[in-house]
C-alpha cells in the first residue's frame, strides 16, 4: 500500500482547515506463545493494521483512530470536528501551541539483525520448549511454572501537515520465564525477563536464566516474609532502575506540571533533589535497547535530557505542548504505545550514572539493612511511590545474611531521592520484558539503566 | 464472516470467527482544562481453529487478508495446545440481560464535554486552589460469534464511565485524589462527583501521623484492590488446576468469614460482560465464589475444561478480536452488609480509613500476599478522620485478613479498580509500618 501517498493527499485536502494536523499508520504483526509446564497452552499469531488522526484547530486538540484505512477521510473529519469544539471553550491564554521542531524527512531502519519475522514459529516454541522443560522438570519442588514469548514488529508511517514525512520501524521479542513452588498450602514464585529488539538469538542458549529461575524459587521457599519496618536497602541495578523510574522519571514528564502552577513552582530547575553524586537523565540512545529512538511520535529529533546534574534539577521530559508552554527546548518524549492513542509525554530509556562504590563498600558499614534484587514492579502518585523487589537478603553487620521475601518498599519523592548514600560503579541496562503503563497506555517499550544504590530510611511493608 | 469461516472449514475440521466493533468517545480535562477529543473505531476479527486436535489462533484487523489470517491460525494450530472440545451449538431459551444503556447511547461530543465542565466549575468553586482531572468515555461495541457447530450469535453494548479526581500542591507535598464511577443503574452526577471530591479534599488538608503495628482499617472497594486481585486470580480453573491456587485446598471448606460472599456474576445489567452466553458462546452461571464463607467451585473456560476433564462454567471472556478467549469471572461481586460506610467509620476507635494503595498486583498475589504504600488514606480517631497519612505501607495476607480480621461491611457498593463491584470493608489486625 502507498501510504505516503494516502497520507500526504489527506494531509493537502485537509490542512487549509487546521493549524497542525498529523497522521500515523501502523502496519503490525505479532506472535505469541505460552506455555505451562511443559505443554503449550496457546499459540497465537496478530496482524493489526489501523492509524488516527490528530488535528489542532483554534488551540484545541481532537484525534480519531480507525483500523479501515479507506476511512483516513471520515477520521480527519471527526479529528477536525472535535478539535474545532474543544478550540471554542478554550480561553486565549489556554490555547494549544507547539514549539518548533526540524521538519523531517526521513526512513530509518532499525538494525534489525535477526527480528521476529525472521524465524519460525517452530524455531520459537523449539528455544522457549526447552526452557519449559528446564523449568519444569530440574526440581520436583516446583509444581508449575510458565514461559510467556510475545514478539512484535510494526512499521510506523508519520506525516504532518508542516511537510513531515517518517517511516520507522520498531521491534521487540521477549521472554519471561517463571516457576512456582508451593508452601503451606501457598505459593512462592521466582520470575526473569529475557528479551532484544534486534535479534532472536540474544534469546537463544539462555538454559542458565532458566536454571536460575528454579533455584531462585526453591530458595525462596525457605525464605520468611520480610519483618516489617525502616531500613537501609541496597538496590541491584535492576531494583535500583525501575526505582529511578518511578521515583524520578514519571514526575519529570512535563504533562503534569505544564498547567499546573504550583506543581511548577515545586519543580523549579535548580531545585536540589539529591547529593552532589546524583546524575539522571533519560536517553533515546543507545542504538538497539527498547526505548532508544530517533524520533518520537510526534515526528520531533528525539535528543538526549539531564533530569538530575549533582544533584540538582536541570530538566525535564516534553511533548511539542509540554515544550512550548514552558518555554523549554523539545527533547523528543511524545510516545504512543500505538496508533489506537495520542502521543503522550512518556521516558524511554532513564538512567542513573554510575558512581564508583564497590558492593562491599555499599555493604560494608550496614548494622542491618536489606539487599533486594530485581524489580517485581513499581508506581507512583508523584509525590508518594512504591517499588517491590523479586529477591531480598538481610544484611547483617556488614554482611549478606538470610534470604527473605515479599519486600515492597514506600518512597517519597523529597526524602527517598536525598536519602541515597551510595552509588555503585556497577553500571547495567535491565528492562527487557515488560514496560511501562499511563494513561490507558501500556506496556510501551522503556529500559533503565542503574548501578546499584544504597538508599537509608527506607519503609518496608510486611508483618 | 461467513467467508472467512468457510475458508478455515477448508483447511480445518472445526473453527469460530469472533468479530468485534468498538467504538469508543472521551473527552479528557486535564488539571481543570478541556484538553481533547477522541474517538477510537475499531474493527476485526479473531479465528480459532481446531486442526488435528490442536488449537490455533490468529486475528486482522485488516479484512482485505482473509486468506492470510487463515493461513496464520492453521500455522499456529501446528504449535498449539491439544483441544478435545467442540465448540457450542445454537442454544434455545436463553434469557438475555440488558446490556444496552441507553443513556450512553445519547451522549455526543457536547454531552460529554459539557458533563466534564460541570464537576470542574463545581469542584473549583469548592477548592479553588485544587486542578480537577477528569474524562468521561463512551463504549459501544457490537460482536458476533460465528462457529462451526452452527452458532450465530450476536451482542452488543453500551455503557459509559467517568474517571473524576483532582491534584492539589502544596510546597513539596502533593495529594492526589483518583475517583471514577460506572454507572449501571444509576447516573453520574457531576455535581455530586465535585462534592464528593472535595469532601475528600478538607479531609486529607492537614497530614498526620500514622502509628506502625496491627491496625483496624476501613477500605474503600478501591482500597481493597490488593486484595480482591488475590481473590479474583485464585478462582481461575488453570490456576487451581496447575496447583499454584490457596482455594485448590480449600473448596467447600469454611476459609473465610462468614460475613463473606462472592458472586461470579453474570446477571448485572449494563455490564459489559453480562449476558446469556460468554465470548466462547457458552451458557453462562451465577455462581457463588464465597457462601458465608465456604469456598465455592473454581471458574473453567472451554479449553482448559478440556484439558482437564472439567466443564466449562462460561467463563471464557475476551478483552476483543486479538486475544483467544480466557478463564475470567463476568464480574465479581460482593453481597453488601446492612450499616452505611459513615456508621463504619464511627465505630473505628484509632484506625485507618484507606482508599487508594500503590503497587497492587505487584507481588506475589497468587499467594494472598499484599503489602502496599498508602497512596491516599486517613488516620481516624473516635470515628472521626483527623487528617491524611503518608509514608506508611500496609500489609497482609487477603486469605488470612477476610477471614479472621473481617468485623463488616457497607451497604453501599462501588466499583474498585479491578472491576469488582465491592462494599467498604472493615477490618483489624492490618500490619502497618511507618517512619513514625
Amino acid at each position: 500500500m502507498d501510504f505516503k501517498g494516502i497520507m500526504s493527499a489527506a494531509i493537502s485536502s485537509h490542512k487549509e482547515k487546521v493549524e497542525y494536523m498529523e497522521i500515523r499508520l501502523e502496519q503490525r504483526e505479532a506472535t505469541s506463545l505460552l506455555f505451562r509446564l511443559t505443554n503449550v497452552d496457546s499459540a497465537t499469531a496478530r496482524v493489526d493494521l489501523g492509524g488516527n488522526v490528530r488535528a489542532l484547530v483554534n488551540g484545541g486538540w481532537g484525534f480519531a483512530a480507525f483500523n479501515d484505512i479507506s476511512a483516513l477521510d471520515k477520521a480527519c473529519d471527526d479529528a477536525i470536528t472535535s478539535a474545532r469544539y474543544v478550540g471554542s471553550f478554550i480561553p486565549a491564554e489556554d490555547k494549544v501551541r507547539l514549539a518548533r521542531v526540524t521538519t523531517a524527512y526521513d526512513e530509518c531502519s532499525l538494525g534489525i539483525k535477526r527480528g521476529a519475522k525472521d524465524v519460525s514459529l517452530a524455531e520459537k516454541m523449539k528455544v522457549m520448549g526447552e526452557y519449559a522443560e528446564i523449568l519444569s522438570k530440574t526440581d520436583p519442588k516446583v509444581v508449575s511454572s510458565m514461559v510467556r514469548y510475545s514478539d512484535f514488529y510494526v512499521r510506523k508511517y508519520f506525516a504532518n501537515s508542516e511537510g513531515a514525512f517518517i517511516a520507522t520501524e520498531s521491534s521487540d521479542m521477549n521472554a519471561s520465564l517463571n516457576a512456582t513452588a508451593m508452601k503451606d498450602g501457598r505459593p512462592v514464585e521466582a520470575f526473569e525477563g529475557i528479551g532484544s529488539s534486534l535479534d532472536f538469538s540474544d534469546l537463544t542458549g539462555r538454559h542458565d536464566v532458566a536454571r536460575k529461575v528454579v533455584d531462585t524459587c526453591v530458595e525462596a521457599l525457605g525464605a520468611d516474609p520480610v519483618k516489617a519496618g525502616v531500613y537501609t536497602v541496597v538496590c541491584d541495578p535492576h531494583l535500583a532502575g525501575v526505582f529511578v523510574h518511578e521515583a524520578f522519571g514519571h514526575l519529570s514528564e512535563s504533562d503534569f506540571i505544564a498547567e499546573n502552577e504550583d506543581a511548577r513552582k515545586m519543580m523549579t530547575l535548580g531545585r536540589r533533589f539529591g547529593q552532589d553524586f546524583l546524575n539522571i537523565a533519560d536517553e533515546p540512545v543507545p542504538e538497539g535497547l527498547r526505548g532508544s529512538l530517533k524520533y518520537d511520535d510526534e515526528g520531533t529529533p528525539a535528543v538526549s535530557a539531564p533530569l538530575i546534574t549533582n544533584g540538582l534539577l536541570v530538566g525535564r521530559l516534553h511533548s511539542r505542548e509540554t515544550a512550548a508552554r514552558l518555554g523549554e527546548g523539545t527533547t523528543g518524549n511524545a510516545r504512543a504505545v500505538n496508533y489506537r492513542f495520542a502521543p503522550i509525554v512518556r521516558m524511554r530509556n532513564t538512567v542513573i550514572r554510575p558512581g564508583k562504590s564497590s558492593f562491599d563498600d555499599l555493604i560494608g558499614d550496614i548494622k542491618l539493612g536489606i539487599f533486594a534484587i530485581a524489580a517485581y514492579g513499581g508506581q507512583t502518585m508523584i509525590e508518594q511511590f512504591s517499588f517491590s523487589s523479586r529477591e531480598a537478603f538481610m544484611i547483617r553487620d556488614g554482611k549478606l545474611a538470610e534470604r527473605v521475601r515479599d519486600v515492597v518498599m514506600a518512597g517519597n519523592l523529597f526524602e527517598t531521592l536525598m536519602n541515597i548514600e551510595g552509588i555503585g560503579s556497577d553500571f547495567k541496562w535491565t528492562g527487557h520484558t515488560g514496560g511501562c503503563g499511563k494513561g490507558g497506555q501500556a506496556p510501551l517499550p522503556v529500559m533503565m539503566g542503574a548501578p546499584s544504590i544504597r538508599i537509608k530510611n527506607v519503609v518496608v511493608g510486611g508483618r | 464472516m461467513e467467508k472467512i469461516l468457510r475458508k478455515a472449514l477448508s483447511g480445518a475440521g472445526k473453527a469460530e470467527v469472533f468479530y468485534g466493533d468498538y467504538r469508543k468517545a472521551e473527552a479528557a480535562y486535564e488539571s481543570g482544562k478541556l484538553k481533547t477529543v477522541n474517538s477510537v473505531r475499531m474493527t476485526g476479527a479473531g479465528l480459532r481453529l481446531i486442526k488435528d486436535g490442536r488449537l490455533g489462533f490468529a486475528s486482522t484487523t485488516d479484512f482485505s487478508q482473509a486468506d492470510r489470517l487463515v493461513d496464520m491460525a492453521l500455522d499456529t494450530a501446528a504449535a498449539g495446545p491439544k483441544a478435545g472440545f467442540d465448540f457450542p451449538g445454537p442454544k434455545s431459551g436463553l434469557i438475555e440481560v440488558e446490556t444496552i444503556k441507553q443513556t450512553a447511547t445519547k451522549l455526543g461530543i457536547s454531552e460529554l464535554v459539557e458533563m466534564g465542565a460541570k464537576y470542574v466549575d463545581k469542584l473549583k468553586k469548592l477548592v479553588p486552589e485544587c486542578y480537577p482531572e477528569t474524562s468521561i468515555t463512551v463504549e459501544q461495541s457490537r460482536t458476533r460469534i460465528l462457529n462451526s457447530s452452527g452458532l450465530d450469535y450476536e451482542s452488543e453494548g453500551a455503557m459509559y464511565e467517568v474517571y473524576f479526581g483532582a491534584t492539589v500542591v502544596k510546597g513539596s507535598d502533593v495529594l492526589m485524589v483518583p475517583a471514577f464511577k460506572i454507572p449501571l443503574d444509576d447516573e453520574y452526577d457531576p455535581i455530586l462527583a465535585a462534592e464528593q471530591v472535595a469532601e475528600k479534599l478538607r479531609l486529607a488538608e492537614t497530614v498526620v501521623d500514622a502509628q506502625s503495628g496491627p491496625t483496624t482499617v476501613l477500605f474503600s472497594p478501591m482500597g481493597l484492590d490488593s486484595m480482591l486481585i488475590s481473590i479474583g486470580a485464585g478462582f481461575n480453573g488453570k490456576a487451581v488446576e496447575m496447583g499454584v491456587s490457596p482455594i485448590k485446598a480449600l473448596v467447600g471448606k469454611k476459609a473465610l468469614s462468614e460475613k463473606l460472599t462472592v458472586w461470579n456474576d453474570p446477571t448485572v445489567k449494563y455490564w459489559f460482560r453480562s449476558g446469556a452466553l460468554d465470548n466462547e458462546g457458552v451458557p453462562t452461571q451465577k455462581s457463588a465464589l464465597v457462601d458465608k464463607g465456604v469456598i465455592g467451585n473454581p471458574i473453567y473456560d472451554l479449553l482448559t475444561a478440556d484439558m482437564y476433564g472439567k466443564r466449562s462454567t462460561g467463563s471464557g471472556y475476551r478483552g476483543s478480536f486479538e486475544a483467544p478467549p480466557a478463564i475470567s469471572p463476568a464480574l465479581v461481586s460482593i453481597e453488601p452488609g446492612t450499616k452505611d460506610v459513615a456508621e463504619l467509620l464511627s465505630s473505628i476507635e484509632d484506625g485507618l480509613y484507606i482508599d487508594y494503595c500503590l503497587g497492587v498486583g505487584q507481588g506475589n498475589y497468587m499467594a494472598g500476599e499484599f503489602s502496599n504504600n498508602v497512596g491516599l488514606g486517613y488516620r481516624v480517631k473516635g470515628g472521626k478522620v483527623v487528617g491524611r497519612v503518608k509514608d506508611l505501607m500496609i500489609a497482609g495476607n487477603a486469605y488470612d485478613v477476610l477471614k479472621d480480621g473481617l468485623v463488616d461491611l457497607s451497604s453501599e457498593r462501588g466499583f474498585s479498580m479491578t472491576m469488582c463491584l465491592a462494599p467498604h470493608m472493615l477490618v483489624q489486625g492490618v500490619s502497618v509500618s511507618s517512619k513514625k
